[in-house]
């Protein structure tokens, strides 16, 4: 997991690789401290996320339940379709409040950015 | 491996543990991918095999690492059966979630839409998991219907 901050723009936390039941406990503890530092909006690239189950998707509505009540939004970057298929099995993808899905991190700089500054 | 004829069984014992599943879901895409599956419906067996694993590692396994989860692989001309049994005993294995989201119902539920049959028995010695996907799905609905 690699975190981005810069000044003015909304912090993106870079997972790559497999976001399974091993990986989530402590992929969980770095994303929930990182919000409640006071980055309430975040971007999560799961650009070269390669495999997610349950535990990533819980990972995802945790992230939201947690910044959403903050005043905060999750911005989800996937580009790998079996990634996509099992988050919209599970009804992630259809989430309006808090949460947007993007097909790249430079989408979701330009949405949320927007949203940031105002 | 166990080869006669059609039928090619494999079996699998890992120890109860999370960071196995990667392991158990390389066996799960090499004997798919053996079995003449295509590379979506591997994935979808990856993610449902390793979801029963998870289960059986977080809730079946009572004495925890020194559980084991067991495996069977078996690739049939028309489909393959993949069973995940653990060690948990049925009364110690109620759903606890010390209050966070429980995975454990989305797993079930993710189980049941990326396979064509899920079957859960519940036993005194553990439960077993039974993950099933049909090789040729067209074809094999003709047949059901021409038999009928």
């Amino acid at each position: 997991m690699e975190v981005q901050v810069l000044p003015g723009r909304v912090p993106i936390i870079d997972v790559d690789g497999e976001i399974d039941h091993y990986a989530v406990p402590e992929l969980e503890n770095k994303v929930m401290a990182f919000i409640e530092e006071g980055h309430t909006s975040i971007i999560l690239d799961f650009s070269d996320v390669s495999y997610i189950d349950s535990a990533g998707v819980a990972l995802i509505i945790l992230s939201i339940q947690k910044s959403g009540p903050l005043g905060g939004k999750v911005g989800l970057v996937v580009t790998n379709k079996n990634v996509l298929k099992i988050l919209e099995i599970v009804g992630i993808t259809k989430l309006a409040e808090a949460f947007s899905l993007y097909s790249s991190v430079e989408e979701a700089l330009a949405d949320m950015s927007e949203e940031h500054r105002g | 491996m166990v080869e006669s004829g059609h039928h090619i069984e494999k079996k699998l014992d890992v120890q109860s543990h999370t960071k196995n599943l990667s392991l158990i879901r390389n066996e799960i895409e090499d004997a798919a991918s053996a079995c003449g599956f295509d590379d979506a419906e591997i994935y979808q067996m990856k993610v449902a095999v390793s979801e029963a694993a998870a289960n059986a590692i977080e809730h079946g396994s009572p004495l925890g690492e020194k559980n084991r989860v067991h495996l069977t692989i078996e690739c049939n001309p028309d489909r393959i059966s993949i069973e995940v049994v653990d060690e948990g005993v049925f009364k110690a294995r109620l759903p606890v979630t010390d209050g966070r989201p429980s995975h454990r119902g989305r797993g079930i539920f993710i189980m049941t839409a990326l396979m064509d049959e899920v079957s859960i028995t519940e036993g005194q010695e553990g439960t077993s998991v039974r993950l099933v996907k049909l090789k040729d799905k067209r074809s094999f609905r003709e047949r059901e219907q021409s038999s009928a």
